[in-house]
């Protein structure tokens, strides 16, 4: 891979092989508190002030502790003394003498743990512009957590039926996807392998609203890791494509393309030992035990509509076959006609896509990609996910990994869709009285205060979801499409 | 893709599928993929004349033998010729015959008709300069995992563009 020969180090790894600074329980509770306060963070004036505060709060108690020895007993002068003179500077003022102290120890301890879990740095050059990409190996990501857990399970197993005489499932490790996998997985490289799974989360939450870090996260969790608490780790930040400066045909494709290239570029930099182990397995090695190979598999993407359609390589809502799992076409969906339509076809749509791609590589015009339009909706770029195995091969399984992202499709997008029918439902139902929590424009801020507090911008689908009448009962038509595959998890 | 018909003289064109009648093949074609999207596109009804051919079909069905007509009578919306003895009308609906007929370009391409799916070779694609149609190949389905992957071992360099792997 060509951006693979310019991946650096983000920090030396010789950084990472020093000892920390902050080695005690009090050092690592301010380190803390610097690092997390707030969310991004104290910035280096509020550390400074931090700092002094815990100074203060630091000579406080030594010197009423001082004060109160020296009440107590006058006959250990001597002794107490010796030892306020060994205790002169608390436990902070010895190591950070000065407030910028402080500060230079929190940027070396960042750096530390930077090249501690080896993040790196590749130039990623889309049309004629170089993007920075901060990401980590996710495969070693994968199996440090894997390494570093309490407890793991490497192999999945069914659950019984419940009292209720359906299927009961608890965690990813029971889910068909899982199971399925595991079947393959060991008929391909023996009973001492295992599926190390991994989910992905893409999210569009920005780190830094500032402007000065504009990027979007990628997080990943390891599924056979079963300690109490579930650990998603960060492991990479997707570059932000800002939106074009003119406002024509041009350079409207120029920013789409780009946005697209960018993504799936780095989910390849991401991918790229990922998917070798995903053929081979790699081996790993339990205290204890024999050596066991690991074949590592995607078993999850956790993203909203927008982002699962980003990162299949599909377009957006406004296209005629606007579902990732089903070629259901925008005329007869959410009706009855809709429901029996075919699945979409993972080895076509990918060779299509692949063709694409080259065609686009080749010669950028619009109107090439015009059978990859209505034909599948398709964009022509390749998803990277489809490198790894099992996604393509195999089972196929590439549509059936997408995950619902409760927080944006149930908190947000519900809300907002439901929100936009309230003010024509309240003048009605208030019959020009005011509504309980006040008036109309009072009630609407009420109901958008979940999205207010995010921060964040809601993008929900253009799309009514359409309703199918199921029997007696009414069904959310894309919960029925999309709760398929999501049974298994 | 190039023009798919025009217009014949005093030929009137109807579609296979409903009373609506085109002055070009090509307006026919668009009506036919437009308002009857599921249907065959490149073969017509077994039962389908011309109406430009419909007065010599008639003339020589009244030459055959009754028998032979009776014989060959389905419901349809026009006569139909007689099959074995009428080598000349018969190539009218002769899948071949229409095909060249419906223009050079649909003949290189018969993928945008409606006969479903219809295999092509792996790199036909390239050799027309057009993108990918949708095709199933159920064999060697860990090609496409080895092909996305050297996509991006040697993206971007599209000077150095080639067959990576071997096109199955």
């Amino acid at each position: 891979m060509p951006e693979a020969s310019k991946t650096r180090r983000l920090v030396p790894p010789s950084v990472g092989q020093r000892p920390s600074r902050f080695d005690t329980p009090l050092l690592r509770q301010a380190l803390k508190f610097a690092l997390s306060a707030g969310g991004p963070g104290l910035s280096q004036a509020d550390q400074k002030m931090f700092l002094s505060v815990l100074l203060q709060a630091e000579d406080g108690g030594r010197t009423r502790r001082r004060g109160r020895g020296r009440d107590a007993s006058t006959t250990g002068r001597a002794s107490l003394l010796r030892s306020s003179s060994d205790d002169d500077d608390g436990e902070l003022a010895r190591m950070f003498p000065n407030k910028s102290s402080f500060v230079i120890a929190v940027r070396e301890e960042q750096r530390r743990v930077l090249s501690k879990l080896c993040w790196d740095e590749t130039p990623v050059e889309v049309e004629g512009t170089t993007y920075k990409f901060y990401s980590r190996d996710l495969l070693l990501a994968a199996l440090d957590l894997l390494l570093n857990a309490g407890h793991v399970q490497l192999w999945g197993e069914k659950l019984g039926n419940g009292p209720d005489g359906t299927r009961m499932r608890a965690d990813m490790m029971d889910s068909d996807i899982f199971l399925s996998e595991e079947v393959i997985v060991r008929l391909l490289h023996g009973s001492s392998s295992f599926v190390l799974g991994v989910q992905l989360f893409v999210d569009e939450a920005v780190v830094s609203w500032s402007g000065a870090h504009y990027m979007y996260p990628i997080r990943a969790r390891v599924v056979n890791v079963r300690d109490r608490t579930i650990q998603w780790v960060t492991v990479g930040y997707i570059p932000h494509v800002g939106k074009p400066a003119t406002r024509t045909g041009a350079a409207r494709r120029r920013a789409s393309d780009t946005r697209n290239a960018v993504l799936q570029r780095c989910l390849a930099i991401l991918l790229r030992r990922f998917v070798p182990a995903s053929q081979t397995g790699v081996p790993v090695e339990f205290p204890g035990h024999q050596k066991l190979t690991a074949v590592s598999r995607i078993v999850g993407l956790v993203a909203e509509q927008l982002g699962e359609r980003s990162v299949m390589c599909l377009m957006g809502n406004a296209c005629e076959f606007f579902c990732t799992h089903c070629m259901v076409r925008r005329q007869v969906a959410g009706g009855p006609a809709g429901v029996g339509a075919a699945q979409r076809d993972v080895t076509t749509l990918l060779d299509a896509q692949l063709d694409g791609a080259i065609s686009r590589d080749r010669d950028a015009r619009p109107s090439l990609r015009t059978p990859l339009r209505t034909e599948h909706s398709s964009l022509a770029f390749v998803p990277a996910l489809g490198a790894v195995w099992g996604l393509a091969t195999d089972d196929k399984r590439l549509f059936d990994i997408v995950s619902f992202d409760l927080l944006h499709v149930w908190k947000l997008g519900v809300v907002r869709m439901v929100s936009q029918r309230l003010p024509s439902f309240l003048r009605i139902s208030c019959a020009g009285k005011s509504a309980r929590l006040g008036p109309l424009t009072d009630t609407l801020e009420v109901v958008n205060l979940r999205a207010w507090e995010m921060g964040h911008l809601c993008v929900p689908s253009p799309t009514p979801p359409g309703y199918v009448t199921w029997g007696s009962s009414v069904v959310p038509a894309g919960c029925y499409r999309r709760r398929q595959p999501r049974a298994s998890c | 893709m190039g023009r798919q018909g025009s217009a014949t003289g005093d030929a009137c064109w109807l579609c296979w599928y409903c009373t609506h009648v085109f002055v070009s093949r090509a307006s026919r074609m668009r009506h036919i993929s437009t308002r009857h999207p599921r249907r065959n596109r490149l073969v017509p009804p077994v039962d389908f004349v011309e109406v430009h051919h419909r007065p010599v079909v008639a003339e020589h069905r009244r030459a055959a033998p009754t028998a032979l007509v009776l014989a060959a009578g389905t419901p349809s919306r026009a006569p139909t010729p007689h099959r074995t003895d009428d080598p000349p009308l018969n190539r009218l609906t002769a899948p071949g015959h229409h095909l060249q007929e419906a223009g050079g370009a649909q003949g290189e391409h018969p993928l945008i008709g409606g006969l479903g799916v219809v295999s092509l070779p792996t790199d036909a694609s390239r050799m027309h300069g057009s993108l990918a149609i949708p095709r199933r190949r159920n064999v060697f389905q860990t090609s496409v995992a080895a092909r996305i992957q050297a996509y991006y071992e040697r993206c971007p360099r599209p000077a150095r563009h080639g067959d990576w792997c071997p096109h199955l």
